[in-house]
């Protein structure tokens, strides 16, 4: 479970995040949508603890995340994985030296193992035969199919989709959302999605947050966003412009 | 200057004003050192903790030194020639014998130029490459990615820089002084006439002349991967941060490289040559 | 009128178009569709010089385009803006000013007279009630119609805008969406917009074409791609991870 309570930041003098309350349930998958500059990355870099607010508290599992060091820091990280808007795949490792990273961080496997774990989630996000490439010889959904394998090899039991879909034509679109689809049934992982792709992310969330500003000003299932009388959720979910 | 600090300034009193443009300045300066130093001392603090990736060692060493050597070796080269022609014409006319030129330019090389103008071209050549890296790695995320996975980046991309460099910084600083020593003894040879044996002279040569050089070169070794990976890490935006950081790192490196140069040569004067 | 006329282009062994031709109309706004890498930026580009052809023709009103000296694209690039993916606006700098700096380089004019023309770009963009505030105070969209308005300065007779949707938010997209159909309405130029925003061929286009594997596989109105049968299009309009494409 993720607990999010009173959390500010601000940049400058400017407030990009307003006093953000939330909490997500153990097993729920949260669509987090809003306007560019809303704050959303930046909540979800908050809660992994790779940004620090100015005030504030975020609970990962009970565990206050805000303010402690690196080295506590830790335990709370092995169990997030984590997709990066911008591939962050590092340039100079191979495809399965990327994915098996995370696996080989936390100790413990031989390198027989994590190379048949790789080769396995290789096959499952459909990129056979990868292995030895290096990202800058793979496309932009193939990356984001390497950063997906990344991010869950570990089976981590919470996951933080940094607009996954960014920059993909729809159909390779929807094979991302078809991977998160598929974690997600499995059940057991907390996960949010930041994303612009709505009509991508519909059906696969159990709930949306809407944040504007720095704030939430809408949070329910998306039966309850399109019940909505405000104009901004309705316009926002329709993708209507006022100008 | 945000809106808030210009209404703030406009409130203050000339004298009040005059002192806080002083900040303008030294705030900036300020915390530049102190991200510097932090970046520094947590360095230092994971060089001497486990794992340490010798495999990134070996391989940014060679990065280093394959990148430089050629540079370094050119530019020093041709400097030892152009040092040796014009002492050697000021030399002749003022004293007429030019036969401890050779001895005096040793002690020179060594306690001056071998170390400082290796480190200089190193700051330009190898600053900008590891603040480049480092750079498009943070604005890419990267670095994110490995805090994420519990891969310290400091542990993980400055440590082997910092060792890598240490060495190569040494090396490349012996190899410069043969080179120099040997060109501006080619130079006294043909130009003035001084034979090769009596050019070849190290009776003026200390201990303190080595201990110097060699703690120069320590000392610019460990201050350019530092700067330069301080100057990456604190990229943001996109390319353009990058670039920012690349040009911040050279501008600080060669800055403290010739600090530290002053601060050592008085040390050398103090301890060994007074 | 544009007209490209069976264009080949390979990179190293990677053949890109394979036999390409397409017309576009004066006025025209024209979506050219695809998956990432099918080629659609690379196809557009051949108008400007950016890239050259293996084969094929390019031909503007009439004249032959198709390779000139870098010189002899000059008058061509100045009829054609092109609107990056990251055109970017400068943050020190008002609305105002990131538009003027584009026409006092180009025109020689001075800080006032280049304003004064700014102003009349920013109005056609419906941004001139804002000029002296900041990119910083807008949000994507409202910045993506700045990026817009200092393409116009030097009064092109058509703009290609490439994934003009990209990445921004669904309200922003729509506000840039508008603006693309605006622009060929009020002033009449001919819009080449890269896209894969399905949402946006539907309101905008006159035209789609969809590269496939270095051939168009439709070409035709936004309704056609509705009724079409063809398997292919049928799963990019869907966004179905399953069907016959392969990615």
């Amino acid at each position: 479970m993720i607990r999010i309570s009173e959390v500010y930041k601000y940049r400058g003098h400017e407030c990009v995040i307003n006093g953000v309350n939330l909490v997500i349930p153990q097993g729920t998958q949260v669509g987090l949508i809003g306007p560019g500059g809303a704050g959303k990355s930046l909540l979800m870099k908050i809660c992994a603890g790779l940004v620090r607010p100015d005030s504030g508290s975020v609970l990962i599992d009970g565990t206050e995340v805000v303010g402690i060091g690196d080295v506590e820091m830790t335990s709370v990280r092995s169990k997030i994985g984590m997709l990066f808007q911008n591939y962050a795949l590092f340039d100079f490792m191979t495809v399965e030296e990327n994915i098996g990273f995370p696996l080989r961080q936390l100790g413990g496997r031989t390198e027989e193992e994590i190379r048949d774990e790789v080769n396995r989630l290789l096959l499952a996000v459909d990129l056979p035969n990868t292995q030895k490439l290096f990202p800058n010889e793979l496309s932009g959904g193939m990356k984001k199919r390497v950063t997906f394998a990344r991010a869950v090899i570990a089976n981590p039991p919470i996951l933080f989709y940094d607009d996954p879909t960014a920059g993909l034509d729809p159909v390779t679109s929807g094979k991302i959302f078809a991977l998160l689809e598929e974690r997600r049934e499995r059940g057991g992982t907390t996960s949010i999605v930041v994303s612009h792709d709505i009509l991508g992310m519909r059906d696969i969330c159990d709930s949306f947050v809407l944040m504007d500003h720095g704030r939430i000003v809408f949070s329910g299932t998306r039966e309850e966003i399109e019940a909505s009388t405000r104009p901004f959720v309705g316009q926002f979910w329709r993708g209507e412009a006022d100008d | 200057m945000t809106k808030h600090t210009q209404a703030y300034v406009a409130a203050l009193s000339p004298t009040q004003r005059r002192i806080a443009q002083l900040g303008v300045i030294f705030v900036p300066i300020v915390t530049q050192v102190t991200e510097i130093l932090r970046v520094g001392s947590l360095a230092f603090y994971y060089a001497f903790k486990k794992p340490i990736r010798w495999r990134e060692v070996v391989q940014q060493s060679f990065f280093i030194g394959n990148r430089s050597l050629a540079f370094v070796m050119i530019v020093l080269g041709f400097l030892g020639m152009i040092l040796i022609f014009q002492s050697g014409f000021q030399a002749k006319r003022i004293v007429g014998d030019l036969q401890g030129m050779g001895a005096l330019y040793l002690q020179l090389l060594f306690r001056e130029f071998a170390p400082t103008v290796t480190a200089l071209m190193l700051a330009t050549r190898v600053g900008t490459g590891i603040a480049a890296e480092i750079g498009s790695m943070v604005v890419t995320e990267q670095v994110d990615a490995l805090r994420m996975n519990n891969a310290e980046p400091i542990q993980y991309l400055v440590v082997p820089r910092l060792l890598a460099s240490i060495v190569m910084t040494f090396v490349l600083s012996c190899v410069a002084l043969c080179v120099a020593f040997g060109t501006g003894m080619f130079v006294a040879n043909t130009v003035f006439e001084v034979n090769v044996a009596t050019f070849y002279n190290t009776s003026l040569l200390e201990w303190g002349d080595l201990i110097i050089f060699s703690l120069k070169a320590l000392a610019y070794g460990i201050t350019i991967p530092i700067i330069a990976s301080q100057a990456g890490l604190s990229a943001f935006g996109g390319s353009e941060g990058v670039g920012t950081a690349t040009t911040m790192a050279v501008v600080n490196a060669s800055l403290a490289v010739t600090i530290l140069d002053f601060v050592l040569s008085g040390v050398g004067y103090i301890f060994f040559f007074s | 009128m544009i007209e490209f006329i069976d264009i080949h282009k390979a990179f190293g062994s990677k053949q890109v178009l394979r036999g390409v031709s397409l017309e576009v109309k004066k006025g025209e706004i024209m979506f050219i569709i695809g998956s990432s890498g099918a080629g659609k930026s690379v196809l557009v580009k051949h108008l400007v010089g950016l890239v050259r052809p293996d084969a094929g023709r390019v031909i503007l009103d009439g004249v032959e385009v198709t390779n000139l000296t870098e010189e002899e694209y000059y008058p061509i690039r100045k009829r054609c803006a092109m609107v990056f993916q990251n055109s970017t606006l400068f943050d020190s700098m008002t609305l105002l000013d990131n538009v003027a700096l584009p026409i006092r380089k180009h025109f020689k004019l001075s800080l006032a007279e280049a304003r004064s023309e700014a102003k009349a770009k920013l109005a056609l963009v419906n941004m001139d009630q804002h000029a002296e505030r900041y990119p910083a105070d807008f949000g994507d969209g409202m910045r993506k119609k700045v990026a817009i308005a200092r393409a116009l300065t030097l009064n092109p007779d058509f703009v290609i805008f490439d994934e003009p949707t990209t990445g921004i938010d669904p309200i922003s997209a729509n506000i840039v969406d508008r603006l693309i159909r605006d622009l060929s309405d009020r002033l009449g130029v001919t819009s080449i917009v890269v896209s894969h925003d399905l949402r946006s061929i539907f309101g905008v286009a006159d035209r789609v074409a969809m590269l496939y594997k270095g051939q168009f596989v439709l070409d035709g109105p936004p309704s056609l791609y509705r009724e079409t049968d063809n398997a292919i299009v049928q799963q990019f309009i869907n966004g179905r991870p399953q069907g016959p494409m392969e990615v």
